[in-house]
């Protein structure tokens, strides 16, 4: 069985957030209801040379949902076997089966699944199954003006893209073998030296 | 409602682009046609902006010339492809019939050699002038000159100090600079009651933390914009990708003032000139200079 995963690429993205929209189109969730998030990374600082402001801040982006992992924490934590792994490889929850605790959440590293506020459940990317079986990609990938997204069999999209698994400020790959394959931006090297943070949390 | 909405006297439900036929090119940079086909029918009462005119010029006696002969928005924009863009920039598009069956969408101009700037001009001067009174490149615009305000207008480029500025006597009181720069979730002010987009990007005052840190102001707090012309209250969002010395209150929100007359929404307008700009008579938008406060 092959094992779906997404591809970012952070040095593409803009940081437009038209992916984490159509998600919410597709799926018909409230504002504020994200499966599906951008990270906006900045660091660096301004320079005050005696009233003569240069510049060396940066900023870069992470389109970030369900990270479909091989080892998903979600999974281990979850009491009542809703959150499993789907005959696709996808992770999803069972909603008949899930009791709104959030174990999933705490346990995510990413912060993926998120409770729908209507049904008191948990809530989270589930790859469109809809879409992916009749061989159409997730909403997210073709909305991209950038093409900064790609999904598909994992194996061919490390061929494609390679094998870098995590970038500032995403969980070592350890935790929970994601299954994202990351385009590095060339800031995101210097983000642990540089006092780079993460500049949206109110809105993710 | 939209604040121009609520200051006007007569309402009429106009459709969206979606539900109407359009067409458009690549304005100031691209060679390409883009055609926006009507969707949907317009739901309810609405009509398209065009449908409305053509109503009312019945009323006034004028139907045959305002549309002459009848013409209905598809016909319009069949007319412009073929009679406007197939004689002048787009001799090679398809004609209209064509294109929109093909649901292309869009056409675009094959570009076979990288183009030079004033090519021609450069090889041969005499022969290929320029559009200038003299033909040539002018480092001197007597045209400019003539206009007799070479402070504002100047017949050489050269630096203009802007009305509000960082540097007179003013700034004692307004130290710092304000822009309002385009902002993601909103084209211009449309989509601003868009709830997922705004929601991804909600109005913020953004600020450097240099000049908050000076103001005690933390990230998330709600702060008051002010100047001579008017005041606001937004909440905050210190960021480095801002200046120093400046704040960005992103253009395009929606006018929505207190009981005080205090701006809620985030209107940069309140906060800016009225006077035209001495050349383009456009506005000068980003000539304010305000002072902020924790509300
Ligand atoms: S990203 Fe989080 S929710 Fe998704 S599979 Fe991994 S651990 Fe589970
Ligand atoms: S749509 Fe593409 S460019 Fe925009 S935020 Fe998402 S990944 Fe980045």
């Amino acid at each position: 069985m092959k094992t779906y995963g997404f591809y970012i690429d952070t040095v593409n993205c803009s940081g437009c957030k038209t992916c984490q929209v159509a998600c919410q189109d597709k799926n018909d969730l409230e504002p504020g209801h994200l499966w599906r998030k951008i990270i906006d990374i900045e660091g660096g600082d301004w320079k005050n040379d005696n009233g003569v402001f240069s510049e060396y801040p940066f900023a870069y982006h992470v389109s970030l949902a369900c990270n479909h992992c091989s080892d998903p924490l979600c999974v281990q934590s979850c009491p009542t076997q809703a959150m499993h792994v789907t005959d696709i490889g996808a992770v999803d929850i069972d909603q008949d089966k899930c009791i709104g605790c959030g174990y999933c959440t705490w346990a995510c590293p990413y912060d993926a699944p998120k409770l729908d506020k209507r049904t008191g459940r948990m809530s989270k990317c589930d790859l469109c199954y809809d879409r992916i079986t009749k061989n159409e990609n997730p909403s997210c990938v073709d909305a991209c003006p950038m093409r900064a997204l790609d999904f598909g069999d994992i194996e061919v999209l490390k061929e494609k893209y390679g094998n870098t698994r995590s970038i500032f400020p995403l969980a070592s790959p350890e935790l929970t073998k994601p299954n994202i394959i990351i385009r590095p931006h060339k800031n995101s090297l210097k983000a642990s030296v540089r006092n780079a943070s993460i500049a949206n949390r109110e809105e993710l | 409602m939209t604040p121009s909405a609520k200051y006007a006297d007569l309402v009429l439900p106009a459709c969206t682009q979606f539900e109407t036929w359009g067409v458009t090119d690549g304005w100031k940079y691209g060679e390409e046609v883009f055609l926006a086909p009507k969707i949907v029918d317009p739901p309810f009462e609405t009509k398209s902006d065009y449908r409305i005119c053509v109503d009312l010029s019945k009323k006034f006696g004028v139907y045959e010339q305002f549309t002459e002969g009848g013409r209905d928005e598809k016909d319009w924009v069949a007319w412009f492809v073929d009679e406007i863009y197939r004689k002048t920039r787009f001799p090679d598009m398809p004609p209209f019939r064509k294109f929109a069956a093909s649901n292309a969408g869009v056409y675009t101009k094959p570009v076979y050699e990288p183009k030079i700037a004033l090519e021609k001009f450069s090889q041969n001067p005499l022969e290929y002038p320029l559009n200038t009174p003299s033909g040539k490149i002018e480092i001197f615009s007597v045209e400019l000159f003539k206009e007799g305000q070479a402070d504002e207008i100047p017949p050489v480029a050269k630096y203009i100090r802007e009305w509000d500025n960082p540097f007179d006597e003013k700034a004692e009181k307004y130290p710092l600079q304000a822009m309002g720069h385009h902002y993601n979730p909103r084209v211009h002010s449309t989509h601003d009651n868009n709830q997922w987009t705004m929601n991804g990007f909600p109005q913020r005052v953004f600020i450097n933390p240099a000049d908050a840190s000076k103001r005690g102001i933390n990230d998330g707090d709600m702060v008051r914009i002010w100047n001579e012309r008017g005041a606001m209250i937004l909440k905050s969002r210190i960021t480095k990708r801002i200046m120093p010395g400046v704040i960005d209150i992103p253009q395009g929100a929606w006018y929505d003032p207190d009981e005080k007359g205090i701006d809620r929404g985030g209107n940069v307008n309140i906060l800016t000139s009225e006077k035209w700009t001495p050349f383009a008579k456009g506005n000068a938008q980003h000539t304010i200079m305000v002072d902020i406060e924790k509300a």
